[in-house]
């Protein structure tokens, strides 16, 4: 595992961790107080009906059994359940299930799906009074908040655990990469230069050394050019380019290479456009042929009359992500550093090609402001 | 002198190992990919591979499993541990990582072809003769008394030859002393060599380097 990995995976576990905690400390308390509230209005309530009933045995002249018994149906609508006993005589008895509660106490119970509140009461002695309070419905809204507040925390780590492995491997990837490709002219540079301190060679021999040392050297620049550029993510400063002074330029240092103009100017980064186009035309004269230059405020294009291209190179020239490289591209840098270029530029380059007759590559602006 | 086989896509790296097991004497066949590296191993008989993990149409591991029957050092970037282990259950013989150095690639292929005795016993330069088994040498057929210093210097310099190898490297690999201060005793040994063996062209002093036993003209 790489230690980007690590690092990811010991970040999302405590970001994870951490919500996880907050909203469980969140429910486990908010959970505590709702059950508090239910608690105290059974006991209120509870107290109520015991209150009024005690007033009511001992002023009421009517017969006290069919209005106690009354009263408890009454109540009985509003889903709590009463039974009351004088003496050894059961008054009325409309509790759910069967629950004796010693006076004075309370006990949660869970029957058949449901969740009561049961209450044992005496007073005056003789009369005992069994309070039973159906609270399923609040206790149901409870979990289901306590399950949403769950799910939901479970969607949002995982929506940030995953674009923060996204972000992290957007970052890591191309160095990885680039410091793997930075390992193989490191190796032949070291190597072909010890070899040049210790062994006896021929001239030949010591030619071709230096010239692999001199050869991966300009490679690393490339790379180290590369690493600049992609490391710079922010937009670059664009400012009005003479395309007369573009041309000039290019003619400097590509001699042979015909350029045509049209327009006046484009907006851009001097020194990026300019190594794109170094690029470019580099590639172009490796494939052999005449090249032809083409420059306009709205498109660039390299022309080559060289050996072309199949359509497995094609293909991968023309990819911005550049995944899989074919087998005959030696170091392939050049090609998505000029992608990186276009696209800083709100420009897109593409590849046109025919294996044996040439290749044209174009960059096309795009984006209003960097033509004039 | 033994038959290398280097698998390595890179041009310039495979050119670097090749040549530096041809200063020293070996025979090396080159391939850049699995296809070749296939090919060449089914045309002649080899003592060693030398394989790069990563190649473009196959990985070294899987192309190692069609030649088993020889020993190989693993070349790779690939520092991790995976990939030794992986090596290592196909049996490889060791592995290199690069950036490398020539001293060590050299003295890798040397231990691995010493354990497999594929290593050469014999060396003939001129009318010298040095005999690695029997540590004697003899000149024009007359035997050359050595002392064992002698004899390990002799041949450390004879199994890197062409490359110069410094005094360091002398001190600890001929006579297993790891000395960090004063060196120049080996240059006393050094010249009692060339004078007991005639060897004042060959034995080479190299700027700032140490010696460098030459045999090509």
């Amino acid at each position: 595992m790489k230690l980007w990995q690590k690092n990811y995976l010991v970040t999302a576990l405590l970001f994870t961790g951490v919500l996880f905690a907050c909203v469980a400390v969140l429910v486990i308390s908010s959970a505590r107080i709702n059950a508090a509230r239910l608690r105290d209005g059974a006991i209120s309530e509870e107290k109520a009906i015991a209150g009024a009933l005690e007033n009511m045995v001992l002023h009421s002249e009517t017969p006290k059994e069919a209005v106690v018994r009354g009263i408890a149906r009454q109540y009985e609508q509003n889903g709590t359940y009463l039974m009351i006993r004088h003496a050894e005589t059961e008054w009325v008895n409309l509790l759910a299930f069967e629950d004796t509660v010693p006076a004075g106490t309370l006990q949660w119970s869970a029957r058949d799906g449901r969740v009561y509140i049961s209450i044992g009461e005496a007073f005056r002695d003789e009369y005992e009074m069994t309070f039973q309070k159906d609270v399923t419905e609040q206790t149901t809204a409870m979990v289901q908040s306590i399950l949403a507040a769950v799910g939901l925390c479970m969607l949002l780590s995982i929506a940030v655990d995953t674009i923060l492995y996204y972000t992290m491997l957007r970052i890591n990837q191309p160095l990885s990469r680039l410091s793997h490709e930075l390992r193989t002219p490191l190796t032949v540079v070291r190597g072909y230069g010890e070899l040049l301190k210790l062994a006896a060679l021929s001239d030949e021999q010591r030619y071709d050394a230096a010239s692999y040392v001199v050869e991966e050297c300009d490679r690393m620049k490339d790379i180290i050019q590369k690493i600049l550029t992609m490391n710079d993510k922010g937009h670059i400063d664009r400012e009005r380019i003479s395309i007369a002074d573009l041309k000039q330029h290019l003619s400097m240092t590509w001699e042979d290479v015909a350029i045509e103009t049209k327009g006046e100017s484009v907006y851009g980064d001097q020194t990026l456009l300019i190594s794109l186009l170094d690029n470019l035309i580099g590639n172009a004269k490796k494939a052999g042929g005449a090249v032809t230059v083409c420059l306009s405020p709205q498109v660039f294009s390299v022309t080559d009359t060289g050996r072309g291209m199949d359509e497995k190179t094609l293909a991968y020239v023309n990819d911005p992500a550049h995944t899989a490289r074919p087998n005959d591209i030696r170091s392939g840098l050049g090609v998505p550093l000029c992608h990186e270029i276009a696209k800083k530029h709100d420009a897109v380059l593409h590849y046109a090609s025919r294996a044996g007759e040439g290749t044209t590559a174009t960059l096309r602006f795009y984006n209003s402001d960097t033509t004039l | 002198m033994a038959k290398i086989m280097v698998v390595e896509d890179e041009k310039a790296i495979n050119d670097l190992i090749a040549l530096n097991l041809r200063m020293v004497g070996h025979e090396v066949a080159q391939a850049r990919n699995g296809k070749d590296a296939r090919r060449l191993f089914k045309e002649s008989a080899f003592d060693l591979l030398l394989l790069d993990v990563m190649l473009p149409d196959t990985d070294g591991f899987t192309l190692y499993r069609y030649m088993q029957t020889v020993p190989a050092i693993f070349v790779t970037a690939l520092g991790e541990t995976r990939n030794k282990v992986q090596g290592f259950e196909l049996g490889a013989d060791d592995y290199l990582v690069k950036p490398f150095e020539i001293p060590e690639l050299l003295m890798r292929v040397n231990a691995v072809l010493r354990r497999t005795m594929k290593i050469e016993d014999r060396y003939e330069y001129g009318d010298l003769c040095v005999d690695f088994h029997g540590r004697t040498a003899t000149k024009g057929g007359v035997p050359v008394e050595l002392t064992a210093q002698e004899f390990s210097l002799l041949e450390i310099l004879i199994r890197n030859r062409n490359i110069a190898v410094s005094r360091q490297q002398i001190l600890h690999d001929a006579w297993g002393i790891s000395f960090m201060g004063e060196t120049r005793t080996i240059d006393v040994h050094i010249q009692r060599l060339r004078k007991k063996l005639g060897l004042d062209n060959q034995i080479k002093t190299v700027y700032k380097c140490g010696y460098r036993f030459e045999d090509r003209s």
